[in-house]
């Protein structure tokens, strides 16, 4: 509960509806730690002390943004860590930097990809300090949202030199297999089931959390019985999508704004790897045909779903990683 | 009607009015009833239309004998 003083000097931004009192709080719980070039820091620390968040400095300066108040009110509950770029440590929540003149901002939060974070800095330079005030302004703010949990898991502003703010799209990840519903899940363990003894596939498309099933005719028979040299593997040992079936779903997606997330196949001989030949078909030339599109292996034994493992493209190679089952699969 | 709870907003001047009956009703459950004392044109037009604003059901507003008003709010959720 704020106290009186509190609610005098945060009146106005108590009336703002994603404040409030509970929000005001969020923000006093936070302990900024900025490891930025004095110009940026003592702007963001401004903004931030206004706002009712402490900061503190991990730069060496003796500037005078960078005092430590010898006792807090109360103990923070988190620690956010603002850092120049091109430097990202493990605990960073906030990277400043620069490219070709704009500042580019990007904040983490504790359920972001850090592998996504360091995408978004590689190539960035230190932050220039010729717009130190928007730029510290833009540092408030990210951390005001990060606190007021109003902030995606990772999302990014871009401060051009004519001082216009952009938001920054960050792409989907591509180190984290998508969140599919254990329904979805149990739908495509019985379409891959009544594929066999022959591999069966299917395709997962969605938008954001709501993850649908497009089960695909495995056409690797109807290949092998065309052209047996361009296509030696039967369906017993080799998926093919339907070429028809996957263009059609492709300008589907297209229509609804959805994305491919994944392509799922099964190894009816109990395997989980992601083989040799499924890396080959998925990058034949060392580089992945669908970025950020997932592989799913889900492998069966005697007839049943055993066990299932992602394959994500990461740095040059696919990372492979436990897709838990449904119990009772 | 019982309100839940109660404040006095007569001393205040804008834009504590409101900020006060918002953290009032905040601080009340979903469903919660506030009593709002006030007077004056400025809060008797902005404290009423501004918790509408927020998703707050305006119960009732009543003249009462001193010249000061009585507001009823109910406060409703999750939105404050």
């Amino acid at each position: 509960m704020l106290t009186e003083p509190q609610i005098q000097r945060y009146a106005r931004q108590l009336l703002l509806r994603d404040v409030g009192e509970r929000g005001q709080e969020a923000l006093g719980a936070v302990l900024v730690e900025l490891a930025l070039p004095d110009e940026v820091a003592a702007a963001a620390a401004a903004y931030l002390r206004a706002g009712g968040t402490e900061v503190h400095g991990l730069a060496l300066s003796d500037a005078p943004w960078a005092w430590t108040p010898p006792l807090l009110e109360a103990a923070p509950q988190r620690r956010l860590h603002v850092v120049a770029a091109p430097t990202v440590p493990e605990r960073a929540a906030v990277v400043v930097g620069s490219d070709a003149g704009r500042a580019v901002l990007w904040s983490l939060g504790e359920s972001g990809c850090r592998a996504c974070l360091a995408d978004g800095v590689r190539g960035l330079g230190p932050p220039d300090v010729g717009a130190a005030v928007q730029t510290g302004s833009l540092v408030a703010l990210l951390v005001q949202r990060r606190a007021l949990g109003l902030a995606s898991p990772i999302e990014g502003l871009a401060l051009s030199e004519g001082g216009a703010i952009s938001t920054l799209a960050a792409r989907p990840c591509p180190h984290r297999p998508p969140a599919v519903p254990e329904a979805v899940l149990r739908a495509l363990l019985i379409h891959l089931a009544s594929a066999l003894p022959d591999e069966g596939c299917a395709v997962l498309v969605g938008r954001d959390d709501d993850v649908r099933l497009v089960p695909v005719e495995n056409a690797q028979a109807t290949h092998h019985a065309r052209d047996p040299e361009a296509f030696p593997r039967t369906a017993r040992t080799a998926f093919s999508l339907d070429p028809r079936a996957w263009l059609g779903l492709l300008r589907e997606v297209d229509r609804t704004g959805e994305r491919v997330l994944a392509i799922a196949h099964s190894h009816p001989d109990g395997g989980t790897h992601f083989s040799g030949e499924d890396r080959r078909s998925a990058a034949p030339d060392g580089l992945p045909l669908l970025p950020g599109v997932a592989h799913l292996v889900v492998a069966f034994s005697g007839g049943r779903p055993g066990a299932a493992r992602w394959a994500l493209w990461s740095d040059g190679d696919f990372l492979e990683m436990d897709c838990p089952l449904p119990s009772g699969s | 009607m019982t309100p839940d709870a109660r404040i006095d907003i007569t001393a205040e001047v804008c834009p504590m009015t409101f900020v006060r009956t918002k953290i009032a009703l905040e601080r009340l459950p979903i469903g919660g009833v506030l009593e709002v004392r006030l007077k004056g044109d400025e809060p008797l037009r902005n404290v009423p239309e501004s918790a509408r604003d927020l998703g707050h059901t305006v119960l009732g507003l009543e003249q009462l004998e001193d010249g000061t008003w009585r507001l009823l709010l109910r406060r409703e959720g999750p939105a404050c």
